[in-house]
């Protein structure tokens, strides 16, 4: 190495001090082993002191040649930085350099008439980035929401801090609420296709949910077996796994198990179902055979809802002595079949029709 | 759309019953007769405590195009003496692969379900009339008949020189080796009415 060679032995004080004051001290790097003197009284007080990195870096590159620089150099800090650098300070901007000079008290009148429309509006800086950096800033100063981080609490407003509060919480909840649904749908497999409900095409990524027990399948795979001819109502009613019978499928983009969510899906499957009219009512010009068992609509041209009474047909039936659980089972093969054929033979420019099977 | 989830699923089933504990304890197996996982070949082993016991049984499946809608087609190849196992033609009376077949089961199930079937007969929705008639008359001599059919028909341990020896006698006479075994079994082993019954 080349500073070797330049460096003084370190084996002692074998070496001819010379009268000389040392540039570097006291910060020399050398100590005692200095052939310069170290003399408080004779220091080279115009040097700046520069710490003994740079001191090697300089004796580094003033023995080797130019054009053999040393890549792993520290960085030049002049002393009156240096403080600066050495405490994790940003390095100061030109900016900064620039406005130096500049009188203080002018950087803040200047800063202070950043002007507010409504003072009682949170500042929008405050708002974005959590900092405002303009120390008289007339817009009003929210602290901060610990659920959703944002600076919008009015400090004088205890109304408006609840109402946010509770905003924040319930949007917290649908939040999780639906990661949660996320999360237990997305590796659901269907048990009659096997694959995952969710790995399916398009409009076959839905779930049909059975009311009476918790297994899960695709709507289409568990439609295509509610529709087999070949078997005995009772057998395609029920559940393909666990043979308990369910009246009828409800479609759902998310996976539910919970008695309390099935209920909630169901009951808003059926109530969407109830805004739509009836196909056999038609307001009045028509009889539907499902009397009020009837999910969908009774109302008239007035849009005034009717009761219609018990199904038609078990009357029809009692009267010439027929069976008597056929009307219901005839009405669940109709809804269903009715879901069926709106559910994939609708086109997507008739919405209306199939919106019912979108809800959640 | 039901080609292809008949195939697609065969080909899940199949990785299914390769991984499960059955086939890790040799009592079923699975594997395919054609490239097109429309035919299948089965294996069970015959149920520890029954006429079966280490015995194996070969089934021949067929899936249908409409699988899983509808139940797989699956027969006996290996002749067995069994109640609900028609003795000649190998078909089988089970519900689940008729009328209450049911779209969440599988292959494996299929399997294990005939397997319990060789455990349980059910006499009185028979296949094989003649078999389920000597269940319930006389359980002795089916039990001896089923053990003799697992013998020759399925590797089973139990030999019986005197059936072997009957069996013999009507081949000598020209009856050939399952007419004569199916012709006394049905007649309680008896030489003489199997002889009536075949000539």
């Amino acid at each position: 190495m080349a500073s070797m060679s330049f460096r003084p032995s370190t084996s002692g004080a074998n070496f001819e001090k010379v009268n000389i004051p040392c540039r570097f001290y006291p910060g020399c790097r050398f100590g005692n082993n200095c052939k310069f003197l170290h003399d408080d009284a004779t220091s080279f007080e115009a040097t700046p002191t520069i710490n003994n990195n740079i001191a090697q870096s300089i004796l580094l590159s003033s023995s080797s040649s130019a054009n053999n620089l040393n890549p792993q150099a520290p960085i030049f800090v002049p002393t009156i930085y240096k403080q600066d650098f050495d405490s994790n300070f940003p390095p100061k901007s030109y900016a900064d350099v620039v406005n130096a000079n500049r009188d203080p008290s002018e950087q803040v009148t200047e800063l202070s008439i950043y002007p507010a429309d409504d003072p009682t509006q949170i500042c929008p800086f405050l708002m974005k980035s959590g900092i405002c950096r303009y120390e008289t800033c007339s817009y009003a100063h929210g602290e901060m929401c610990e659920m959703c981080g944002k600076f919008c609490l009015d400090p004088y407003n205890v109304e408006q801090r609840k109402k946010h509060e509770k905003d924040c919480i319930s949007a917290h909840e649908r939040e999780m609420e639906l990661a949660f649904s996320i999360q237990r749908s997305k590796e659901k497999t269907c048990g009659i296709c096997f694959e995952i409900v969710w790995e399916k095409e398009g409009r076959e990524q839905r779930f049909g949910i059975l009311p009476n027990c918790n297994h899960c399948f695709c709507l289409e795979c568990i439609r295509t077996w509610r529709q087999a001819k070949q078997f005995d109502n009772k057998i395609i009613r029920s559940c393909p796994e666990c043979r308990i019978c369910s009246d009828f499928v409800c479609p759902s983009s998310f996976w539910c198990d919970s008695a309390e969510e099935k209920e909630k899906l169901i009951s808003k499957y059926k109530n969407a179902l109830s805004e739509k009219d009836c196909k056999y009512f038609k307001k009045g010009q028509g009889t539907c055979p499902f009397g009020n068992k009837c999910f969908y609509r009774h109302c008239l041209m007035d849009g005034k809802k009717v009761d219609v009474g018990e199904p038609t047909r078990t009357r029809a039936l009692n009267s010439l002595g027929h069976l008597e659980n056929l009307p219901s089972l005839l009405f669940w093969n109709f809804i269903e079949e009715r879901m069926f054929f709106e559910g994939y033979s609708s086109s997507d420019s008739e919405s209306g029709v199939s919106d019912f099977l979108e809800i959640f | 759309m039901a080609v292809n989830m008949a195939v697609s699923r065969i080909k899940r089933e199949f990785k299914e019953v390769l991984k499960s504990d059955e086939i890790a304890q040799c009592s079923i197996k699975l594997e395919l007769a054609n490239d097109n996982f429309t035919e299948l070949r089965g294996e069970i082993a015959g149920p520890p405590d029954t006429p079966y016991e280490k015995g194996t049984f070969l089934l021949e499946i067929h899936v249908p195009e409409t699988y899983p809608f509808n139940p797989p087609k699956v027969k006996f190849i290996t002749k067995i003496w069994h109640p609900n196992i028609s003795s000649v033609t190998g078909a089988i009376c089970l519900d689940i692969l008729k009328d209450n077949w049911a779209a969440a089961m599988t292959l494996r199930t299929v399997l294990l379900s005939l397997q319990a079937l060789l455990a349980a007969a059910e006499p009185d929705d028979p296949q094989d009339a003649v078999v389920a008639s000597q269940f319930k008359d006389n359980y002795e001599m089916f039990c001896k008949t089923a053990k003799h059919w697992t013998n020759v028909y399925a590797k089973g341990p139990h030999k019986f020189p005197d059936f072997d020896a009957k069996v013999q006698r009507l081949r000598d006479m020209g009856v050939n080796d399952f007419d004569a075994r199916a012709a006394l079994s049905r007649h309680n082993w008896d030489i003489n009415l199997a002889t009536n019954d075949i000539f």
